[in-house]
C-alpha cells in the first residue's frame, strides 16, 4: 500500500488542473460543433467530391433548408459549360443610380434581410473622377444628380484573382468559365480574401442569414445562392445558377436602363464582344494587374 | 512501443490532414462539363419585342361600362373632309391633346404623325407605317443609340443570353421613353445595403460616418 507523497499529490493536483483547463479551452469547440452534423464536418472539398458524393451533399443541404428555413428548395450543382467564357460590361452613360441591380441581387441570392446585403455597391461618382475609392455608396436622394455619374461595382471575376491567392485552405478558386467561386463548406472565415480584394467585392456572414420562408429563392446552386452558413465568405458569382443554363443574371434583368451587357466572350456574335470591339472600355484599378472580366464604358 | 513524439506527430498530422490536403487527393472531377447536353443543331430562339399596348385611340376621362376609358379614334376628328391640321378648332376639342405636353426637342405633331392618315406615323421621307412600328422613327435621329440598342448596350432586357437555350425579351424605345417627352425621369433609388463598416454607433448613441476617416459626424 503506497503512501501519498508530496510529489504524488502535486502530480494529481497538476493533472486535475490541466484536465480542467483543457475542458475549459475545448468548450467553445463543443458549442461550435452544436449545429454542425458529422456529415458536414467530414465533407470533402468541392473538387474532391465524386458525382455520387455530390448527390448526397445536395440531398443533405436540401433537407437542412427544409428543417432550418421551412422551404423546399431545388438544389443543384451548376457546372461550367464547354466553350463559354463569361464577360460583363456596364454602360456608365445610361446607368442612373437607381440601385435596382443591388435589390435584385439581394432577392435572387437569398441575402440576409436584416442587413439588406447585396453583392453590388452602386457608387455615386463626381464627374471628372474615375477613382472608385472616392465614390459614395450611401447616397439617398433623387438620381441621377447633374454633377455625378453612377458606377455599380461587384465581383470583377479577375483572371488573376488576389482573393484566390491568399486563401489559406483553397476554399475559393476560379472555374473554367471564369467565375470565382467559394465552397461555403470549406471556408474557414478568415476574411483574408475580403482584405485582398481591391474592389471590396467580398462579404462575410456575420450571423445566420434571416430570410423569411416566403421570400427564399428556391432555385439554388451549391456554389452560388444557397443560403450561406454563419461565418463564411460569399461573393457575386454572375448568378451562375442562372447564367450556366443560358439565362441572364438577375442584376441585368432588373436594370431599367439597359446599362448592363452580359455574354460569352468566345462567341464573336455576342453583345459583349460587340461592346469590347466598338466601345472604349476600361477596367477598374488596371494597374494592379488583376485582369478583371468586368468592363466599363461610356457612350460615344 | 510507440514513442510519445511519434504519437503526438501522428495525432497532429491526422488533425490537420483534411485542412492541408487541399485538392491533391482523390479523383478530381474533370471540368468543364456541360450542365445540359448542348444542342448541336443550334436552335435559335426569338428576341421578342415588348411594347406598351396602344389601342391607336385617344383615351378620355369618360368611362365605358367595363370601367375602361372611352377611346376616340383619330379619324373621328381628323377624318376625310375635316381640316387635317385641325387648326381652326378651339375650346374643348383642342383640350383632347392638352395633356400630351410635347417636350421633344423642336419637334411638332406633324413631324411624326401623318396628318393625311392620322392613325399612322411617317418618316421624314414620307413613308407611312402603323403606330406599332414607332421604333423606325426614333432611329432617324438617334442612330448611334439604335446601334447600341441593337447590340444590347442600351435598353432593358430579360430572358436568355444564350439564344440556343431560350428566348429573350427586349423593351421597345417607347417602353421607357414617352415619344412626346422622352427624357428619362429622375428616380428615388431603392435603399442600399447597411454596411457595418461605414456607419458606426458610438456609446453615446451618435453615428459616425467612417467614409472620410470618421471626421464627419452625422
Amino acid at each position: 500500500m503506497s503512501k501519498i507523497t508530496r510529489r504524488g499529490a502535486m502530480q494529481i493536483a497538476g493533472a486535475t488542473l490541466g484536465a480542467a483547463a483543457f475542458a475549459k479551452a475545448a468548450a467553445p469547440l463543443a458549442k461550435f460543433a452544436g449545429n454542425l452534423s458529422m456529415d458536414d464536418f467530414l465533407q470533402q472539398h468541392y473538387r474532391e467530391l465524386s458525382d455520387e458524393d455530390m448527390k448526397k451533399v445536395l440531398a443533405r443541404l436540401t433537407a437542412e433548408s427544409k428543417s432550418e428555413y421551412g422551404v423546399d428548395v431545388n438544389m443543384v450543382d451548376a457546372r461550367p459549360q464547354k466553350g463559354v467564357q463569361f464577360g460583363y460590361a456596364l454602360n456608365l452613360s445610361v446607368c442612373n443610380g437607381c440601385r435596382k441591380c443591388a435589390e435584385a441581387c439581394h432577392i435572387e441570392n437569398n441575402h440576409d434581410r436584416d442587413t439588406n446585403n447585396s453583392y453590388i455597391r452602386v457608387l455615386e461618382m463626381k464627374k471628372g473622377s474615375l477613382d472608385m475609392e472616392h465614390g459614395n455608396a450611401h447616397y439617398q436622394h433623387e438620381t441621377p444628380q447633374d454633377d455625378s455619374y453612377y458606377m455599380p461595382v461587384q465581383c470583377q471575376q479577375c483572371d488573376n484573382p488576389p482573393c484566390v491567392d491568399v486563401c489559406p485552405v483553397k476554399a475559393t478558386w476560379k472555374q473554367s468559365d471564369g467565375i470565382v467561386v467559394v465552397d461555403y463548406n470549406w471556408c474557414i472565415g478568415c476574411r483574408y480574401c475580403e482584405a485582398a480584394c481591391p474592389y471590396h467585392a467580398r462579404r462575410f456572414n456575420w450571423k445566420k442569414p434571416n430570410v423569411p420562408a416566403s421570400e427564399i429563392n428556391p432555385n439554388q446552386s451549391y456554389l452560388s445562392n444557397r443560403i450561406r452558413p454563419k461565418g463564411v465568405m460569399e461573393k457575386c458569382t454572375f448568378c451562375l445558377h442562372r447564367t450556366r443554363v443560358g439565362k441572364l443574371p438577375a442584376c441585368l434583368e432588373a436594370c431599367p436602363t439597359g446599362a448592363r451587357v452580359f455574354g460569352n466572350l468566345l462567341d464573336p456574335k455576342s453583345d459583349i464582344r460587340w461592346v469590347l470591339e466598338n466601345k472604349r472600355v476600361f477596367v477598374l484599378k488596371e494597374e494592379l494587374g488583376t485582369k478583371p472580366r468586368f468592363f466599363y464604358f461610356f457612350d460615344a | 512501443m510507440i514513442s510519445y513524439r511519434i504519437f503526438c506527430g501522428a495525432t497532429l498530422l491526422l488533425l490537420f490532414l483534411p485542412l492541408a490536403g487541399g485538392c491533391n487527393q482523390g479523383a478530381e472531377r474533370t471540368e468543364p462539363q456541360p450542365w445540359i447536353a448542348l444542342d448541336e443543331s443550334d436552335q435559335q430562339f426569338e428576341v421578342e419585342l415588348t411594347r406598351p399596348n396602344s389601342s391607336g385611340k385617344l383615351t378620355t376621362s369618360a368611362l365605358e361600362t367595363d370601367n375602361t376609358p372611352v377611346g376616340i379614334a383619330c379619324a373621328t376628328c381628323h377624318g376625310e373632309g375635316s381640316n387635317p391640321a385641325f387648326a381652326n378648332h378651339d375650346g374643348a376639342e383642342r383640350n383632347f391633346h392638352a395633356n400630351i405636353g410635347l417636350t421633344h426637342g423642336t419637334l411638332s405633331c406633324g413631324d411624326c404623325h401623318s396628318l393625311s392618315s392620322p392613325d399612322k406615323l411617317h418618316t421624314s421621307a414620307g413613308e407611312t407605317f402603323p403606330l406599332a412600328q414607332s421604333q423606325r422613327l426614333c432611329s432617324q435621329c438617334h442612330g448611334l443609340i439604335r446601334k447600341a440598342y441593337d447590340h444590347g448596350a442600351h435598353g432593358g432586357m430579360r430572358g436568355h443570353w444564350d439564344l440556343t437555350r431560350g428566348p429573350q425579351q427586349r423593351n421597345d424605345c417607347i417602353s421607357c421613353h414617352s415619344p412626346h417627352s422622352p427624357a428619362y425621369p429622375k428616380v428615388m433609388p431603392v435603399p442600399g445595403p447597411k454596411d457595418r463598416n461605414v456607419f458606426k454607433k458610438t456609446h453615446s448613441g451618435s453615428v459616425i460616418d467612417m467614409r472620410f476617416g470618421g471626421e464627419n459626424h452625422e
